[in-house]
């Protein structure tokens, strides 16, 4: 089983949520924003994951900032610390 | 959060007005072909009407209420309320309602006052309309709301260029023995610069500066006189907080989906509207969008949705649904109500 806590699983949760990106292909250091696959609609899919799988969200400034995947899934994670 | 029931009151007829002009996001030009056929798909999108330059939200909204009027038989003397929820008013001073009495030949007994709010406002005018006739002391009234965003998004801003369509409604309401409308509302101001426009109020007063159109991002240019769309936090929002003043009204109504034949949401975007479908497990059958022929029409959006899609079942049957707002404030307001072949013309044109 994955932990779901991970990054990996962070990381394969992504894949699966934008289109276009095939799965196994990125790791924790992607920077996702460089992705072709990366535009508006995308963002908006990987706050709907973050939401679903994650329940938390994750703010427009945060993403802004947010470089690598594993930058994204510290957020995550610090936001679901922060209510727990 | 508040729930709130409204007794005594009930929807006698539903209108709704749009420009003639229809504008395709098939041909918007700061778009490729590709990315077009991409927000078309999933924001569901298609095309969007545009308010003539002198066409204000107040014309489309006259043009609703006079067909309602005439269709329902309402001897307009007895007509003892309107209001109207808009965000694109004719003036910032006056309000447009009490203009909207005499334009619509309503008497000088009329209570008439505007309501600012936006997306949220269908529900939010339901409620206040619905308290005041609730008393007793009002019989009848007109709730009227819209939009021309057209007229206020920087056509060059790609985030928000293609989403936004103008529409007015008019919603009759009258005193009824034993009826009853449930609501549930709320506000969270902190996101308040999420939709606005920074310039043009007395915070920060209209100036040279205000009408430069400066390039903020790739294909998104805009003055400080036109709408600012924060997607992000607009999506965090409406998927956060939709779900749950929908959860709580349908608590407070005592009603699950089953009861319910139709859940009418604002017309934001198709991917964010399903999301939030999906979270609350309704049915797609139950929920109606007119976003591919009409896009996001703020408070228009909810009656301009049931005229256009529920209106042979509204006018021929009994029907419950659930109505719920959402949007620029950051505010929201969702209602329960039940409505027993209601009066509903077709969309007008003007």
């Amino acid at each position: 089983m994955a932990d779901p806590n991970s990054v990996d699983e962070f990381v394969r949760n992504f894949e699966e949520a934008v289109e276009g990106v095939e799965p196994s292909s990125l790791n924790p250091d992607t920077e996702f924003t460089s992705l072709e696959e990366w535009d508006s609609l995308a963002a908006l899919s990987v706050l709907a994951m973050v939401d679903a799988e994650y329940e938390t969200e994750i703010s427009g400034n945060e993403l802004r900032k947010a470089k690598t995947l594993r930058d994204l899934f510290s957020i995550v994670q610090s936001k679901k610390a922060a209510t727990a | 959060m508040a729930t709130a029931s409204v007794h005594n009151v009930r929807i006698a007829g539903i209108s709704a007005c749009v420009p003639e002009r229809v504008e395709n996001n098939a041909e918007y030009p700061l778009l490729s072909p590709e990315e077009r056929t991409k927000v078309i798909h999933t924001t569901g999108i298609e095309r969007r009407r545009v308010a003539k330059k002198d066409q204000c939200t107040s014309d489309l909204c006259v043009v609703a209420a006079d067909r309602l009027l005439n269709d329902l038989g309402w001897n307009r003397d007895e007509v003892d309320a309107v209001i109207l929820v808009s965000q694109s008013s004719d003036y910032t001073v006056p309000a447009t309602a009490p203009m909207l009495q005499d334009r619509l030949g309503l008497p000088r007994t009329c209570l008439a006052f505007d309501i600012n709010l936006g997306c949220s406002g269908y529900t939010y005018g339901l409620q206040v309309l619905g308290s005041l006739i609730s008393a007793g002391h009002l019989r009848k009234g007109l709730l009227l709301v819209g939009d021309t965003p057209s007229k206020t998004v920087s056509p060059q801003d790609r985030s928000a260029a293609t989403l936004f369509g103008d529409a007015g409604a008019a919603t009759a309401i009258e005193f009824a023995d034993g009826e009853v409308m449930h609501f549930d509302f709320g506000s969270d101001g902190r996101g308040y610069a999420a939709i606005m426009i920074p310039d043009g109020g007395l915070r920060n007063p209209v100036g040279p500066q205000s009408l430069e159109v400066t390039q903020i991002d790739e294909g998104i240019a805009r003055s400080r006189c036109q709408l600012i769309l924060d997607g992000v936090e607009i999506f965090n929002f409406s998927i956060r907080e939709v779900p749950k003043t929908v959860r709580s009204l349908m608590t407070a109504a005592n009603k699950g989906v089953e009861d319910v034949d139709a859940f009418v949401f604002h017309q934001a975007n198709f991917f964010m509207n399903d999301l939030i479908r999906k979270k609350l497990k309704v049915p797609e059958e139950k929920v109606p969008y007119s976003l591919r022929e009409y896009g996001n029409t703020s408070s228009a959006s909810i009656p301009l949705t049931i005229v256009a899609k529920l209106r042979e079942r509204i006018t021929s049957d009994k029907m419950s649904m659930v109505l719920s707002g959402f949007g620029v404030g950051l505010s929201w307001a969702t209602a329960y109500v039940e409505t027993d072949h209601i009066v509903c013309p077709p969309v007008i044109e003007a």
